[in-house]
């Protein structure tokens, strides 16, 4: 890679305008998903100071609408309790109302913690005062998703649970300003259970440490207030975490680097309060080498197309480097718990109806 | 790829997907998949559990096999028209091992075997999942422990551990595994496997003192036993010293600065503290300088003591 490589923020808010706009077909193997690809369009023009020059007033008012009509209420005939919050799509074939307040309960339709989390968190970036987000639904579904060993499963008939519903389900709570869905000993449970003999944090009991579970554990410690009590030893994990930098980060030891451990790993050790300790110039160089031409980043130098997932980890990892460089002086601090702006959260989260007046 | 046939669906009206005056970050579906949805959008909101149902399941998972929705949906057509899971399960191999990293269906796999309450081949099955490029498959080695604990196989693991092992030392999932055996199993003692893999450990170690795997064991090991890392510092310490007798490397001076913080706690006088803590420091400075892209990490502990 040649030594000019440097921040391409116009190909990257290039890049998110396109996938805002339209995303190519192989998308549709994640269909169900597309709230996170939302998330991640609008929270990377953030980043990069474009989502007013990108998307107009009267576009985000529709966005606004588009992902409340994503939102699943309780029907009042069934009371379908843990299947409220978000969908990712409308791809049940519901009607499109985003100002409905009981949803006529189908078969297999429920929300999913990941969709939920980032429908909310998008609405946050938007501006909205989450007045239509039903809280109390939401909060009753989550305990209902909550498992026996304190995992998160993401859907009531889900199949699968854990660390990162357990996340989802710490940011839900914390937005909604409302821990009464979470038992938070359970969770903090299952979070001891999953630190592993290297001090890393899995995905459950007996399972390798993991540069994803290990930031979705400490995020959600952090957003409970229970970071000390958490962890086993905080030193030993911090360790861990600084010791997956190779020059970007791998997600787990004798892996190749990948950008979108540079977010994971890099903003739990910004919470762990290490941050200072990453060499910051290897770091920056090898998320430069993982841009493309077309603008994003992919997960690896080789590849040659962008992804949407890894285009939006590289610009928020570059966006927690405390001492910027000329070329990403533009970006704003991270609100790394939430991963969104610190600047945007500032602004607009204590306008939201759960926070005002606290 | 199958379209769709007029015929066959006739009866079936078509829900489309709404997405109000303005959608945000569509997908270009292809038309295949867009009629195929309609339609099953249809029959899942009249939960009809149907062949034709199963058959069109069936092909939408495999153009989006992460749809979860779709998956439970197939689940209760399979209980209803009482499908025989086992060729439900063949069904689905292919598709795990073009998408080895898709979380539904490896659970979906799990459930048809707990269903069946018999593991069947999946060990096999997962080890063959593990071949080539896919040695650290986090989906397969979660599985495989899940098979393991549930069906109480753990006696043959040990070995399979070992030989994932020696087929590649740098996995470190299937390190993660042996530590997992031996620290789950009701059949294995870690502190009568102790002595054992401390020296296989170092066998390792020896063979390529750069790789962090055996390193992160053997720490992880003793600590899990009922002995600390100072004990066995008389075995240790000279095992890292004459490793690194003609050059350094990091691990090694991380794991003597472990056994030298263990020895610390144990030391009740001040000058002996003191003395100790010197060791410690001595080795943060060496790794400043062989362990360079985590210097300052290394600064800030030195000064620590």
């Amino acid at each position: 890679m040649s030594e000019e490589e440097t921040f391409e923020k116009n190909k990257h808010i290039k890049y998110f305008e396109r996938c805002f706009k339209i995303l190519p077909y192989h998308y549709t193997s994640a269909d169900t998903n597309r709230m996170t690809f939302l998330f991640f369009c609008i929270s990377g023009l953030d980043l990069l100071g474009a989502l007013d020059q990108v998307i107009t007033p009267e576009i985000k008012q529709k966005t606004i609408e588009w992902i409340y009509a994503q939102q699943i209420h309780p029907d009042p005939k069934i009371g379908n309790i843990g299947q409220c919050g978000f969908r990712g799509a409308p791809f049940m074939g519901h009607k499109f109302e985003p100002n409905a307040t009981e949803t006529i309960h189908e078969p297999y339709d429920a929300s999913n913690l990941a969709m939920t989390y980032t429908a909310l968190i998008s609405l946050i970036i938007l501006g909205d005062d989450l007045s239509r987000v039903n809280k109390k639904a939401i909060i009753e579904s989550i305990a209902q998703l909550q498992q026996e060993d304190g995992s998160f499963s993401p859907v009531i008939f889900g199949m699968e649970y854990d660390m990162r519903f357990l996340y989802c389900a710490s940011v839900i709570s914390y937005i909604l300003n409302d821990w009464s869905g979470i038992n938070i000993d359970k969770a903090i449970d299952f979070i001891k259970k999953s630190q592993t003999y290297d001090f890393g944090i899995s995905q459950g009991q007996g399972f390798e440490s993991h540069g994803g579970p290990t930031f979705c554990a400490i995020a959600a410690l952090s957003l409970m207030g229970k970071l000390d009590e958490g962890l086993i030893s905080k030193k030993d994990t911090l360790s861990w975490c600084l010791s997956r930098q190779v020059n970007g980060f791998q997600g787990r030891a004798n892996k190749p680097p990948d950008t979108c451990y540079s977010f994971w790993i890099g903003a739990a050790i910004e919470i762990l309060g290490g941050y200072e300790f990453i060499d910051f110039e290897t770091h920056k160089k090898f998320l430069y080498s993982t841009q493309t031409n077309y603008g994003g980043f992919t997960k690896y130098p080789e590849y040659e197309f962008p992804d949407i997932l890894h285009s939006y980890m590289g610009v928020a990892a570059l966006a927690i480097i405390p001492e910027k460089t000329p070329e990403i002086e533009c970006l704003p601090q991270l609100e790394t718990r939430l991963n969104m702006s610190k600047k945007t959260f500032d602004k607009n989260f204590p306008n939201n109806v759960f926070w005002k007046n606290k | 790829m199958e379209t769709v046939t007029e015929q066959e669906w006739a009866d079936v009206e078509r829900t489309l997907q709404d997405e109000g005056p303005y959608s945000v970050v569509p997908i270009s579906y292809s038309i295949e998949y867009s009629e195929k949805m309609d339609i099953l959008r249809t029959l899942m909101k009249n939960n009809e559990k149907s062949e034709r149902a199963l058959k069109l399941t069936e092909e939408i998972i495999a153009m989006s096999p992460s749809n979860y929705v779709i998956w439970k949906y197939r689940q209760e057509i399979v209980k209803e028209l009482n499908v025989d899971l086992k060729s439900e399960l063949d069904l689905f191999t292919n598709y795990a091992k073009e998408n080895p990293k898709c979380y539904q269906l490896w659970h979906y796999r799990q459930l048809i075997i707990e269903k069946l309450n018999d593991p069947l081949n999946e060990l096999k099955f997962i080890e063959e999942m593990l071949k080539g490029d896919d040695l650290k498959n986090y989906h397969a080695w979660s599985y495989r422990e899940w098979i393991v604990k549930h069906f109480d196989l753990w006696k043959e693991e040990f070995e399979f551990s070992t030989s994932m092992v020696k087929y590649d030392d740098r996995n470190n999932a299937a390190w993660n595994y042996r530590f997992f055996i031996l620290s789950e199993s009701p059949y294995h003692d870690i502190n009568e496997y102790l002595k054992d893999e401390i020296e296989f450990s170092k066998q390792k170690i020896n063979f390529d003192p750069t790789n962090p795997s055996p390193w992160m064991y053997l720490r992880g090991i003793i600590e899990k036993s009922k002995y600390e890392l100072a004990e066995f510092a008389d075995e240790l310490l000279p095992f890292c010293e004459f490793l690194q007798r003609n050059e350094f490397y990091k691990y090694a001076l991380e794991f003597q600065l472990k056994v030298n913080e263990s020895i610390l706690k144990t030391l009740k006088s001040e000058k002996e503290q003191e003395q100790q803590k010197d060791i410690c420091r001595s080795l943060c400075s060496k790794l400043e300088e062989y362990d360079k892209i985590r210097r300052k990490y290394w600064k800030f502990i030195r000064e620590s003591y």
